[in-house]
């Protein structure tokens, strides 16, 4: 008997019993599964259709799952399936940003914490937006999704001293990105 | 800024990650020390501003029924994928040849051991990773990579411009076995073609669902090649044909 059909009472992918406990506890994360998807592919019908098929992959592993947070186990699958489809689809895209050095962001005045304070949602869409994919998805599931650093790990499948450097990181690059003064002429 | 240590520090004290003993160090040296006070002020002011920003994405009020109508459809036994041969293979049973049947039916119990076995190195690979330890589209790049690393040198066909283009490979165990796996992607689809030594010939190709996965399994000369992927098996048969051709 496998551990899942335990866990299960021998219920198997297609019974009955599982499709019960998958909308209870997979499907009311649908908003948090969007959000990531949405922000990774930075499209919303690329996210839509993404979800869908997260969704759909995380109904077949769910034998699998071992109970806890079925949070991370579904963000997870759903960061998979967007990187896969960015894979597949906007392969450009998908350029590890990781050996680029680090700005070196000390640029502690109180003018700059002035200009991050103040950031608009356009502002701080865009500045997100353009962080690299490794960065953005620790911005989302730390400060969107209040997610752990274990839960994070789990996701992003990195060790948790991993997360914490590449959030340290994430941060200081949005710093910098928000305390750049607005060009003038630049469209906002 | 001369504390390099406090720098991670600061945001792990931000985030509840330090232990109690740990966070009251980070007070006391914030205290003393500027820079690591501006670092964990730094980070305050950018979790307000993203928290208040209005960013988390909203998904549109359609999608949940979308999602819904995929599952439900999913749910429904997938007679779709089953091959012609299964069908008569089941009016025979109920021809009654029971004789006939047997050997057949145990050859298909470990048969479809294997194939459940790919799905299962197919699953892990796509949940737990690496899905590919040499990322490539350059089928010049994943071909030399395997050798040196498994017994055999894997035929790698470029089908980008068909429609599956291969985004790497990695080194597998399949019940027991190695087996070089290449990557290939069609649409939001990834599959998987294995490649291991084979111990018997079979070289007509076999079509079986196993766990909701098509699987396909045939072999060329001394080499065992099964497909495993979630796409149509359409899709999935003619992925194989270019393969074999």
């Amino acid at each position: 008997m496998t551990p899942s059909a335990v866990l299960w009472g021998g219920g198997v992918l297609h019974d009955p019993e599982p499709g019960v406990d998958f909308e209870e506890l997979v499907l009311p994360l649908l908003p948090s599964a969007y959000n990531l998807a949405r922000w990774l592919t930075r499209n919303d019908h690329d996210a839509e259709d993404v979800v869908q098929e997260a969704f759909l992959r995380a109904y077949r592993f769910f034998p699998s799952f071992r109970g806890g947070d079925p949070r991370a186990w579904l963000l997870a699958i759903v960061r998979n399936a967007c990187w896969t489809f960015l894979r597949a689809n906007r392969a450009r895209e998908v350029v590890t940003a990781l050996e680029n050095a680090d700005e070196p962001a000390d640029t502690a005045g109180s003018v700059e914490e002035d200009l991050v304070r103040r950031a608009d949602g356009a502002r701080l869409r865009r500045a997100l937006d353009e962080l690299p994919g490794e960065f953005r998805e620790v911005i989302v599931l730390r400060e969107l999704e209040e997610l752990s650093y274990r839960e994070i790990a789990e996701v992003a499948g990195v060790p948790v001293g991993t997360v914490m450097s590449r959030l340290a990181r994430a941060r200081r690059r949005l710093q910098t990105a928000l305390a750049r003064p607005v060009a003038a002429g630049v469209g906002t | 800024m001369s504390c390099e240590f406090s720098r991670e520090h600061a945001h792990a004290w931000l985030d509840g990650e330090l232990s109690v003993e740990a966070t009251l160090e980070a007070e006391r040296h914030a205290r003393e020390c500027a820079a690591c006070a501006a670092e964990y002020r730094k980070a305050v002011i950018l979790r307000s501003a993203l928290r208040e920003g209005g960013l988390v994405a909203v998904p549109p009020a359609s999608l949940e029924a979308r999602v819904r109508a995929r599952l439900a459809a999913e749910r429904r036994p997938p007679w779709r994928g089953v091959p012609r041969w299964a069908a008569i293979a089941a009016a025979l049973v109920l021809g009654g040849a029971l004789a006939v049947l047997l050997t057949p039916f145990r050859a298909s119990l470990s048969t479809r051991g294997l194939d459940e076995a790919f799905v299962s190195a197919h699953v892990r690979a796509l949940m737990k990773g690496p899905l590919v330890e040499v990322v490539s589209s350059d089928r010049h790049t994943v071909k030399p990579w395997f050798a040196g690393r498994i017994d055999l040198a894997p035929k790698v066909k470029d089908l980008a411009d068909r429609g599956y283009p291969l985004s790497g490979g990695r080194l597998d165990e399949v019940s027991g076995r190695r087996a070089a796996a290449l990557v290939y992607t069609h649409g939001p689809h990834e599959i998987d073609l294995f490649v291991w030594v084979a111990s018997t010939p079979e070289p007509a190709v076999t079509l079986r669902v196993s766990r909701g996965y098509n699987v396909a399994r045939w072999t060329e000369g001394d080499l065992g090649y099964a497909a495993v992927s979630d796409m149509d098996e359409s899709e999935l048969r003619r992925f194989v044909d270019l393969v074999r051709n």
